[in-house]
């Protein structure tokens, strides 16, 4: 047993070895800068970029000129808290006989259960509130695509195109190397993301004051009163923060595997950009049956990026498929994750069928 | 030069992924119009032919990405650079290939809606004003659909060639094809996205000045977009016709 | 022991049996890899070294399969690929630590074996340069060493020296033959004096099979009365002996031209006459005139 965990070790060290060659490679090349300078811009800009405080409420006129509440953040806070709290209770009251109304009605009764046990007055979540946009944005999900285009989607091509690609493919830990090129999809996604919530972390610290109230129901700090749990503000931050994860990860995967299965930066770039756009091109066209077109609607990366704040930790009811019902949310996201389990075994398949013809 | 660039058309476009790409995305081109009443019909045309922007994006760059980068990799820019018709020649037969070999897919997309929008509508509605389509409501606009329609085409193969030569210069400064499919994705794509967010206000018009509304020329008409944002667009575009091909040039010779 | 035996080897692409039915036995020594392009050489290699795997046949290592322990195998191998490149921005001692790193190599042995390796090949002042700054003989140098790092029993070179000038295609020889102790080396290439000078034996190769194997001495013996001197004054001649005959070598005098023919039977010009054969005859007689390269 002891000589079987000195060959864990040593091959872990073996491995973690060809991972750092990888990463020197990386950054050894023009393409490290720009995924600096891409990082640095991305983290730097979220010091400007925050959502509407709980404390603040504005909108726009006719004219489109901003106007902005000017009452006491406090009265402002409580009316918001307040509305939401209504809305929980209009929708724990409903009448409505389907399926989605009955699911919501059961989603509020327990929220309003779980709001008894704390106190309706507004506390301080402003900086859940921001660090919760931060960690879910938009942008910053954009910027990371980009990098892992730049990164993943020339792991290997990057090899042919070097000519140093038969050189590995014939040496002692031509496995090790592939490997840890694979590796990469799902390192550099959960490493960059990792330290980009650090960082936004502190940032939002130094701004809007030390992390209070965590513990409190979700609705705090959600525009969507409807979130899917009794989630404390913590926990719900944590799933979307999850499911952002896992989105990050299956495209690093499928970015790698485009990458092996390709001869050029540009037949892996296009792959990987028509893999993105593929789902998305049939939910307008709508070929599918509904059940389907529902799950592509809430499967394609292009919405999972840009309405994710719709998609984690939200409720839309059971889809229904060989006559049983299944939430759609928890489908989708189990669809993310064979995704990425597919992607891999794809890469593995290649080492040994593609790679060697 | 035209037998240049016939060569620099045949190297971009007749490439199975190209032309694999190009058939689907006709495909799906053909089936994004529901049949309804010909102002709808038509408002429908216009917000299409927008709202695929992303894959006119995505197959334009797919064609010119490689154009540099190809001839890097095999070595083939030290041959060119060193004969008679190398050098100034090949880089501009390099971009008149790229916006003829992109004007013809972008069009052809853009022709395939016009189409499918013909047969929908039952051939009528083509005299309409543009302020009579939901899509042009608050343009106030007597443009016609069909003047529209012409515009359209003629803007389509302008932007076509200024995307080609962008991202032919992306193409030259890199190694990586990554590089133009990205940075020529963004110029296109972000003001794609965020004039959508901001759609709803009046700041949407500043967008004019991108190259994107140019190319989508309804869109300047949609949002009223005053004649001195269009005149900057204008600038701008010129600027790119005369500033990138020399850069582009200078880049492909440095040794 | 080291012996590499390679038994009823194909491979096919598609319709085209790129090696067919080929069976040979190595062991320590140079094996020179001769025939014009596309007889199949770097297919042979590629299979050698794992990089491409037969439609049939078997490659055999002292009695195992190559196949059995891939990784155990490679660890034995050393490779030059035909086009080597290296990472541009890697210095050259960069570019072998992560070799040796691909080989497996201890970190302190790879350091103590690549500054070895880099006086060996006479790189050692430059190790710190940018390998996108070498000259192209450079960059095969640094091929040269890397196929060295792990001590390889096999060591397959794919046109190492093509497009090297005549001091770096010598310096490369006496590479060759300082290392070819207890090692099985296979060497492809199109340049006969190459062969003629480090090769034990060479292997012929033409569409796809082995069609001689053997030590030079042999394979010349094999040739005499196949080389003749044909010597004519005649313009028209000449013309007439290039359209019968491959004609290796034609050196036009000041009224004479003299032209080295091989045949099989005796040319029917008064002048012929049956001269010793050198190596190039060889190549000539076995594939034709435009798959001839310089001596």
């Amino acid at each position: 047993m002891y000589n079987n965990i000195i060959y864990i070790e040593i091959n872990t060290r073996r491995r973690n070895k060809m991972i750092q060659w990888e990463l020197k490679k990386i950054f050894k090349a023009k393409t490290g800068i720009i995924i600096i300078v891409v990082f640095i811009l991305l983290c730097g800009s979220m010091v400007f970029i925050k959502p509407e405080l709980e404390t603040q409420n504005s909108h726009r006129n006719e004219q489109y000129e901003l106007i902005k509440n000017t009452r006491k953040a406090e009265v402002i806070a409580q009316e918001k808290l307040d509305v939401k709290i209504g809305t929980v209770k209009e929708m724990a009251n409903s009448k409505e006989k389907d399926d989605f109304s009955k699911g919501i009605k059961q989603i509020s009764d327990k929220k309003l259960k779980a709001m008894e046990t704390e106190d309706t007055t507004y506390k301080d979540v402003s900086f859940w509130k921001v660090f919760d946009y931060r960690a879910t944005n938009t942008f910053m999900a954009f910027c990371m695509v980009i990098i892992l285009i730049i990164v993943c989607c020339n792991i290997y091509t990057d090899e042919i195109i070097s000519t140093v690609e038969n050189l590995i493919l014939t040496s002692k830990n031509k496995n090790r190397a592939l490997y840890s090129k694979l590796s990469l999809g799902i390192l550099i996604p959960t490493v960059l993301y990792g330290v980009y919530l650090g960082i936004q972390f502190i940032i939002t610290a130094l701004q809007y004051g030390m992390p209070l109230n965590g513990k409190l129901q979700a609705i705090r700090i959600t525009d969507n009163p409807l979130v899917r749990d009794t989630y404390t503000i913590i926990q719900f931050i944590a799933v979307e923060i999850g499911v952002m994860l896992l989105i990050l990860v299956t495209l690093g995967v499928i970015a790698c595997l485009c990458s092996f299965i390709t001869k050029s930066s540009l037949a892996s770039t296009s792959g990987f950009m028509i893999f993105i756009v593929t789902a998305k091109m049939l939910t307008v066209a709508k070929p599918f049956p509904s059940n389907i077109q529902m799950v592509l609607e809430h499967t394609n990366f292009i919405d999972l990026i840009i309405y994710f704040r719709m998609f984690a930790g939200a409720y839309y009811g059971n889809v229904k498929f060989f006559g049983m019902n299944f939430d759609l949310i928890n489908l989708c996201l189990g669809i993310l994750a064979v995704t990425i389990v597919a992607a891999i075994t794809l890469s593995i398949v290649s080492f040994k069928k593609i790679l060697v013809r | 030069m035209g037998t240049l660039v016939k060569s620099e058309i045949r190297k971009m476009l007749l490439k199975p992924s190209i032309i694999i790409t190009w058939i689907v995305l006709l495909l799906f081109s053909k089936i994004l119009i529901r049949p309804d009443t010909a102002s709808e019909v038509w408002a429908d045309v216009f917000n299409k032919i927008y709202g695929i922007v992303p894959l006119i994006g995505l197959i334009t760059f797919m064609i010119i990405s490689a154009a540099y980068t190809l001839e890097y990799n095999s070595n083939m820019n030290e041959l060119i650079n060193t004969t008679q018709n190398g050098k100034k020649k090949v880089v501009m037969a390099k971009w008149i290939g790229a916006g003829i070999s992109t004007s013809i897919v972008n069009v052809s997309i853009v022709l395939i809606i016009y189409i499918d929008g013909l047969i929908k509508s039952n051939f009528s509605g083509l005299d309409l004003p543009l302020k009579e389509l939901w899509y042009f409501g608050n343009s106030g606009s007597n443009i016609t659909v069909l003047q529209m329609m012409i515009i359209l085409i003629i803007t389509v193969i302008i932007g076509s060639f200024f995307f080609s030569e962008f991202g032919l210069y992306l193409s030259a400064i890199s190694k990586s094809a990554s590089i133009p499919f990205i940075f020529g994705g963004l110029l296109m794509g972000v003001p794609y996205i965020i004039s959508g967010i901001l759609s709803r206000g009046g700041y949407a018009k500043y967008f004019g000045v991108t190259p994107l509304w140019g190319m989508m020329s309804s869109e300047l008409i949609r949002y009223k977009v005053p004649m001195t944002l269009i005149i900057v667009q204008i600038v701008v575009v010129i600027a790119g016709f005369i500033l990138l091909p020399k850069l582009t040039y200078k880049v492909f010779i440095k040794e | 022991m080291n012996k590499l035996e390679i038994k009823k080897l194909t491979k096919t692409f598609g319709k085209k049996n790129a090696n067919s039915n080929i069976t040979l036995t190595l062991e320590n020594g140079v094996y020179g890899l001769l025939g014009p392009n596309g007889a199949g050489k770097t297919t042979l290699m590629k299979q050698i070294v794992t990089l491409t795997k037969p439609t049939s046949g078997e490659i055999i290592y002292n009695g195992q399969s190559i196949y059995e322990k891939e990784d155990e195998y490679r660890n034995i191998i050393g490779y030059l690929p035909q086009e080597f490149g290296a990472y541009k921005n890697f210095t050259a001692k960069q570019f072998l630590k992560y070799v040796a790193a691909l080989k497996g190599i201890d970190k302190n042995k790879a350091s103590q074996k690549i500054d070895e390796l880099l006086n060996l090949v006479g790189l050692y002042e430059v190790r710190n340069k940018a390998v996108g700054k070498f000259s192209g003989g450079m960059k095969r140098r640094v091929g040269i060493a890397q196929v060295l790092l792990n001590d390889p029993k096999i060591v397959v070179l794919d046109e190492p020296t093509a497009g090297l000038d005549p001091q770096e295609r010598s310096r490369f020889r006496n590479l060759i033959a300082d290392i070819s102790k207890e090692k099985i080396i296979i060497l492809s290439t199109h340049i006969i004096s190459d062969i003629e000078a480090v090769a034990r034996e060479t292997i012929m190769i033409k569409n796809g099979s082995v069609i001689i194997k053997g030590n030079h001495k042999d394979i010349l013996t094999g040739m005499k009365g196949k080389v003749y001197k044909i010597t004519t004054d005649k313009e028209n001649e000449v013309i007439d002996i290039q359209r019968d005959y491959k004609v290796v070598n034609l050196q036009r005098g000041a009224d004479i031209t003299e032209l080295r023919v091989v045949s099989d039977k005796m040319p029917l010009y008064a002048s012929a006459q049956s001269i010793e054969p050198r190596f190039e005859d060889v190549y000539m007689f076995y594939f034709d005139l435009e798959n001839t390269k310089e001596v």
